[in-house]
């Protein structure tokens, strides 16, 4: 059964402070580390592109698992801010990291929800192909796209990517997933004259209203209850959305991860990037739950659990 | 009449100052940021079952614009 062997991550070294912005945007620095949640946000350098970082987040995972780049049966990589339309991004990862020619390439168009989708698209392409090593790489540079002026975005989004390996000697399994899609909102979050716009209360509404009872609606196909996770990882969108599904499931804060102090929202790397950071605390997991949410509007949920675990 | 919007900010978890409430002064003076005020429309919207546009929210600045809009609302 292909699961998830290890996950890494690069984040730009460069940051941004979002506390020298508090007087420009007129906001409380209670507002900021309370609500937003955000301090410091890392940024991708004038002259890179979304395939430098994905390229950055693939040799971090090689070099963490001891693999060479010749042994990777296929690569998919989400992202909505592709280098440039044509090639896609995951052919010119291919051909800078020295992929075999055998290797599968193909780029996945999804934002916040991305990572969950990408580990099933991956996983069955993978078990459907008998492929044994494929990396999902989440990319997506919103740096290129957010208006630093706007109100609703400037302080949220960071840049950073990640790179999972799916293998067939996994330590985690997959399983099961939900997904969902709310179309007829789509323009709730979309990109205008080349700047992202986001609705604001119409997405809050929306994550609020429809990842509580997804998750309990994955707990429920999985036959398995609340206690039984320890820790649920939701798109850091912000602190006061991951605060705001907490509450409305009626679940203790403490059984989920929060923190984007210093990455901020990283759109599909946001749920691998909490991976990192609980993998890294080395903290004993047997059942994680992940859900991610966004562009689309869009939403997937998955159980995450250890080979090991009883 | 502003019982209405208490109910809603009970019902969203909403802190707000209690001690110093007043429904003529604005959110904000009575301790709710831009985020709690989205957080009670959307609770609003939840318990009494009516909508508010982004156009309808602007105009509502006190607690009691909003208690009025609901009780409206609610007749209407």
């Amino acid at each position: 059964m292909i699961g998830i062997n290890a996950v890494s991550a690069f984040v730009p070294k460069t940051r941004v402070s979002n506390l020298n912005l508090i007087t420009e945007f007129g906001i409380e620095k209670d507002f900021l580390t309370e609500k937003i949640g955000v301090l410091e946000r890392p940024q991708i350098c004038a002259d890179w592109n979304t395939s430098d970082l994905a390229t950055a987040a693939v040799h971090s995972l090689l070099e963490k698992v001891q693999l060479q780049a010749s042994v990777i049966d296929a690569i998919a990589i989400v992202t909505q801010n592709p280098d440039q339309n044509i090639p896609h991004v995951a052919a010119m990862v291919h051909g800078r990291c020295g992929f075999s020619e055998h290797c599968a390439a193909f780029d996945v168009s999804l934002g916040c929800s991305g990572y969950v989708y990408g580990l099933s698209i991956l996983r069955a392409f993978m078990q459907d192909n008998e492929l044994r090593r494929g990396i999902l790489v989440t990319a997506d540079p919103y740096s290129r796209i957010i208006d630093p002026k706007d109100r609703n975005s400037a302080l949220l989004f960071g840049d950073a990517a990640t790179a999972t390996l799916l293998s067939d000697d996994a330590c985690w399994n997959l399983g099961p997933f939900t997904f969902g899609t709310r179309g007829a909102d789509c323009n709730a979050i979309r990109v205008e004259r080349g700047k992202f716009v986001m609705e604001g209360r119409d997405v809050f509404a929306f994550a609020a209203t429809v990842v509580p009872p997804e998750l309990k609606k994955l707990l429920s196909i999985a036959g398995i209850t609340e206690d039984d996770v320890e820790i649920f990882v939701v798109h850091q969108g912000s602190k006061f959305i991951v605060k705001t599904i907490s509450d409305r499931m009626d679940t203790p804060i403490s059984k989920f991860f929060t923190d984007i102090r210093y990455t901020g929202n990283t759109v599909s790397s946001s749920l691998p990037l909490a991976l990192v950071n609980l993998m890294e605390q080395g903290q004993e997991l047997r059942t994680v739950a992940l859900c991610g949410f966004g562009v689309g509007l869009s939403w997937a949920s998955c159980l995450m659990v250890r080979k090991d675990a009883k | 009449m502003t019982d209405l919007v208490l109910s809603a900010l009970s019902a969203a978890r909403i802190q707000y100052n209690k001690e110093n409430w007043d429904p003529t002064r604005s959110f904000e003076d009575n301790g709710l940021d831009s985020l709690d005020f989205m957080s009670l429309l959307m609770s609003v919207q939840e318990l009494f079952g009516i909508m508010i546009s982004n156009e309808e929210a602007e105009t509502l600045a006190t607690p009691i614009d909003l208690s009025d809009f609901i009780a409206q609302r609610r007749t209407n």
